[in-house]
């Protein structure tokens, strides 16, 4: 299984890396070069670790725009992650993430209003709900494949949207749930800078425990899922198993997300929830290459940062772009998304540099 | 049910078909699945409206005018997914067709702000059976209709068409007998973009040219699929069903849930019989 | 690749850094945060709404400002999202604004209203949908509107229907699948059941639908004999040729919330055979008589605008309401201080609405008059019936 592990987990590329096809009597060389891409690769683990954490100290300086940023990011983040082990560990084309996160809220926005759940219980049952909605999905869609999985999960997002809508309209009169206040273990999250910490400290939670489990058993199963379900199977994985697995870990994230969101924007409405959402996490997904964690975590703040960025930079050049920005955001978008999935920064970079491999 | 809701119906789907049999063409040839068609459909209505209403071109000028630029836009689909995009696969290939979607529609926002704009291709009213029917209802069934039947002909009867269907089957077996596979491509993609148009024009005449007119791709995949999705005659039928089931609904049941038919349909499809009406089994794994 | 990812990560940010870098804070004028859906489907009537408090602010800064200080408006495009809504309005506060005005659609409110709690920051909200939490006896702390709760807009429905058709014996509503739209309806059909209508039935269609053949079969069968439509833009233009077309030759009632006379008149001639009038809180094409409609339609003429539309008398009377509570406002005028100001405010529609806009610390919107109009068909224009109907802002 280790050649399975050391592949790219990205959607393309059946190369194997340059280090496999070494001749074999280059040992002693290949380990010395071997042994300093280690530590060169620790070194550069340790570099982002700590830009990370001066990021997380230094962000709440800034004020309060770049805080609301901020945050907006890291709830992005997550449910990216979890998106993104679905897609691109699993293979499992998804476009309904948004359903999930809606099933999650409205959940928590139900049990805190009518039972009083606080707000961790109402995250962990947010999760639940939305996780087994999740495998259920993923039981219903088991004899499909692919391009069917994802129009399925389409449908999922417009159903939700429509019940949902009707639950709105008949608990709340069309304003919403209004969320009380986050209580974490006694501190109330108030201000934008709570959020901050609390919202960091959660992605990081969400990004350990997820790399650990694509790295274990688990990850591996996908993996193979992924590359070709029919030999999977013969080999002996349970893969009607792990499909739902990989769906009720994505949908559970998803709904937690759900939840923190609704407490965050302190509304839970369906319209927070739409189908433009779910493309925008699949867009960071694909950004961040799909399959890695940590790669969501920096394109969830680019796209989430990237409206307010067109805008300044039109603004700096002397433009309005104010009748503008909704078109022009959706082609931005759009461009990022084709161009990411055609590899267009990496061909790029190769013309400049010949001599480096594509 | 009277003639007018009948016709109405049939307007409805031979608009869907026309989508439809766009989907299962290029389906068909690639494997992609195309999220992409109703929103360049809407683009060639607007470009339409703004021609023939504010420029005063002729409607058949204003109408050749916005195929022209949608085949345009289909060319470079094509570029997009079958030369840049093949190493990728038919999946990337999808969402790619959802990234033109969403550009197109951001394009289309940008120019257009979102207005809604009547276009009517013909005046007047004309006896049915008895009923006086809006004659331009009738046109854009006639347009749809003939535009489909021009594309099942071309693919059933023509040496284009069996070179088409031998792509569908096998692109390197084509290629070994000598056949184009590229510009077999190319010509299924114009045909779908041909198609997208005549369906989005259609469309935006019975009601409005509007951005919500996109949302008329996600049925015509949801048509497509019931019909088996390699099935042209199985696309044709589907947007039959699907049109009746949606229509019957808002008027006999209730209008909110119209937009939950080709939901309630594309899921039982997908539990049931994946392969759809035709019977035709696609590569479904059973795990 | 991954370093030009890098890169351009770097500059997305970097981006994003200037408008936090070039808005610095300035002493001098009176900042208002604006929050509009400028590039959206619904920018015709949101954006309008800020042609008119523009028009009023360009006024009152040519007359020498507010205490010698003049009044800037930061605009920001939130489109409907709620979330670039609540962001939008934290940028602007943090950049000096003392007061947050405009907003779109509904669904946008709540989480501006919620973010600006937080920071003590009034938001008042403008034409034409505003929600219920405003109206007494408790509203929400620091919010304002000036536009047409739906609750209200829906019961004054059932009456003016009755004007608009004394014999009439079934009534429908028909909207959108929004839960304002929801709620306005079930108040318009409550109220024309009360006003004596045997039959009084809603009609709700998806959000998305612009294909109108169907619904308007169906609604033509059954033969109200008043519709209620609380359309939009877009819609009132799309239904009204397709009911007609089915068959429909009873009266229409357009609810004023986000339709324009303009749309109005174009659709009422695509529908010909149909009686349709509409109700509205605000004026439009200068009608009325009036200080502030005289001011407004000549502020408007100088600015190039064609037709005065209701929005754009919304948007200046919202401009009316904030500049007197800046002038009442104790100095140095803070948000706080702005908000207790606003908590005390009553201005004259001067012809642009009957009724003065009152607030008060237990009722954030006040009572509110409504004006039936008629689509002339002779003259291609819609008159007012005189009839006007005035709703306090007590629920029943």
């Amino acid at each position: 299984m280790r050649t399975v592990l050391s592949r790219p987990l990205s959607t393309a590329g059946p190369h194997p890396p340059a280090g496999e096809a070494r001749p074999p009597s280059r040992g002693a060389a290949q380990g010395d070069r071997a042994g300093r891409r280690e530590t060169g690769a620790l070194a550069r683990r340790l570099a982002i670790g700590l830009a990370a954490i001066a990021a997380v100290g230094l962000l709440p300086t800034q004020g309060l725009y770049w805080l609301a940023l901020g945050n907006q990011s890291a709830i992005a983040a997550i449910s990216a992650m979890g998106l993104t082990v679905l897609v691109g560990t699993a293979g499992l084309l998804s476009l309904g993430q948004a359903a999930f996160l809606a099933i999650g809220g409205f959940t928590a926005a139900l049990l805190v209003i009518h039972m009083g759940f606080g707000f961790l219980g109402a995250m962990a049952a947010g999760g639940v709900v939305a996780g087994l909605a999740g495998a259920l999905v993923a039981a219903a869609t088991a004899r499909t494949v692919g391009i069917y999985l994802a129009v399925g999960t389409l449908a999922l997002q417009y159903v939700v949207e429509i019940v949902l809508s009707d639950v709105e309209v008949q608990l709340t009169s069309g304003m919403g749930f209004q969320m009380p206040v986050a209580q974490v273990l006694g501190v109330e999250l108030t201000s934008e800078e709570d959020w901050w910490y609390f919202l960091c400290l959660m992605t990081f939670l969400v990004w350990f425990v997820l790399r650990a489990i694509v790295r274990g058993q688990p990850g591996r199963t996908w993996v193979c899922m992924k590359e070709n379900a029919t030999v999977a199977g013969s080999l002996g994985i349970p893969v009607r198993r792990a499909r739902m697995a990989a769906f009720a870990l994505s949908s559970l994230v998803a709904g937690a997300v759900g939840v923190v969101h609704g407490f965050y924007m302190g509304t839970v409405q369906i319209t927070n929830y739409s189908l433009h959402l779910s493309i925008v996490y699949l867009t960071i997904a694909v950004l961040g290459r799909l399959g890695s964690i940590g790669g969501a975590i920096w394109a969830a703040a680019v796209i989430t940062v990237l409206p307010q960025a067109l805008n300044g930079f039109m603004r700096a050049l002397g433009f309005d772009l104010i009748a503008f920005g909704a078109g022009l955001e959706d082609v931005v978008l759009g461009l990022i998304l084709a161009m990411i999935l055609l590899e267009a920064p990496r061909r790029l970079w190769a013309r400049i540099r010949p001599g480096r491999p594509a | 049910m009277n003639v007018s809701l009948l016709v109405s119906i049939l307007a409805s789907a031979s608009v869907y078909a026309a989508l439809a049999t766009a989907v299962v063409l290029v389906y068909r040839a690639n494997r992609v699945l195309v999220f992409h068609l109703a929103e360049l459909g809407v683009l060639a209505s607007y470009l339409m409206v703004t021609l023939s209403g504010e420029a005063g071109w002729s409607l058949p000028a204003s109408f050749l005018a916005a195929l022209a630029v949608a085949l345009a836009v289909s060319v470079l689909v094509h570029v997009l997914v079958d030369h840049w995009g093949r190493p990728f696969g038919h999946f990337v290939g999808t969402v790619l067709t959802i990234a033109v979607g969403g550009i197109l529609m951001g394009l289309i926002g940008m120019i257009w702000s979102g207005r809604t704009v009547r276009m009517i291709l013909a005046e007047g009213r004309t006896d049915v059976f008895g009923e006086p029917i809006s004659t331009n209802t009738l046109v854009v069934m006639g347009l749809c209709c003939l535009a489909t039947v021009a594309v099942h002909l071309v693919v059933n009867r023509s040496r284009l068409g069996i070179s088409m269907r031998a792509v569908a089957n096998s692109a390197s077996l084509a290629r070994h007998r000598g056949i184009q596979v590229s510009r077999v491509l190319l010509v299924v993609w114009l045909l779908s973009g041909a198609l997208g148009t005549i369906a989005g024009i259609g469309m935006a005449s019975l009601s409005a040219v509007a951005m919500e007119g996109a949302v008329i791709g996600v049925s015509a995949i949801v048509a497509a699929i019931l019909g088996g999705l390699t099935s042209l005659g199985g696309a044709i039928i589907g947007s039959i069903l699907l049109a009746f089931g949606e229509q019957m609904v808002i008027v006999y049941v209730d209008p909110r849930y119209s937009q939950v038919v080709p939901i309630l349909v594309l899921f039982t499809i997908l539990v049931i019989r994946p392969s759809g009406l035709s019977g035709r089994t696609e590569s479904v794994v059973r795990v | 690749m991954i370093s030009t990812r890098r890169f351009a990560a770097a500059a997305v940010l970097i981006g994003a850094a200037i408008p936090a870098m070039t808005c610095a804070r300035a002493a001098e004028p009176y900042r208002i945060g604006y929050l509009v859906d400028a590039s959206g489907p619904m920018q015709g009537i949101f954006k309008t709404g800020l042609d008119g408090f523009k028009l009023y602010m360009d006024q009152v800064n040519a007359a020498g400002g507010i205490h010698g200080r003049p009044v800037a408006i930061d605009v920001r495009d939130v489109q409907i999202d709620p979330g670039k809504s609540a962001s939008s309005a934290q940028e602007l506060a943090s950049n000096g604004a003392i007061a947050i005005a405009g907003l779109s659609l509904s669904s946008t409110h709540m989480p501006v209203y919620n973010a600006m709690a937080r920071l003590k920051v009034p938001v008042i909200t403008g034409f034409p949908v505003n929600l219920s939490v405003i109206l007494p006896p408790k509203p929400k702390a620091g919010v304002y509107g000036v536009g047409a709760v739906v609750e209200i807009l829906g019961s004054v429905a059932g009456k003016m229907a009755r004007q608009t058709s004394p014999e009439g014996k079934r009534f429908a509503c028909t909207v959108f699948e929004s839960p304002g739209g929801i709620i306005a309806c079930d108040h318009a059909v409550a109220a024309a059941k009360a006003a004596g209508f045997s039959s009084a039935e809603k009609i709700l269609f998806p959000v998305t639908q612009r294909d109108f053949r169907p619904i308007a079969e169906k609604i033509a069968q059954s033969n109200p004999d008043v519709l209620l439509t609380i359309f939009g833009r877009g819609r009132t233009l799309t239904f009204f040729p397709a009911i007609a077309e089915a068959g429909y030759r009873g009266k229409i009632l357009s609810a004023e919330t986000g339709t324009g006379d303009d749309e109005l008149r174009e659709a009422a001639k695509a529908a010909p055979g149909i009686d349709i009038y509409s109700y509205s809180r605000y004026v439009s094409g200068g009608q009325g008589e009036g200080p502030q409609v005289e001011a407004l339609e000549k502020a408007a003429h100088q600015a190039g605008i064609p037709e005065v539309l209701a929005f754009h008398s919304g948007g200046w009377i919202m401009g009316a309401v904030i500049a007197d509570a800046l002038t009442r406002c104790e100095q140095p005028c803070d948000p706080v201080r702005l908000d207790a100001a606003l908590a005390n405010t009553r201005i004259d529609g001067g012809g642009l609405t009957r009724e003065p806009i009152v607030f008060t610390p237990t009722d954030h919107f006040g009572p509110s008059s409504y004006e039936l109009y008629h689509y002339d068909r002779a003259r291609d224009q819609v008159v007012s019936t005189g009839h006007v109907e005035k709703a306090s802002s007590q629920l029943q």
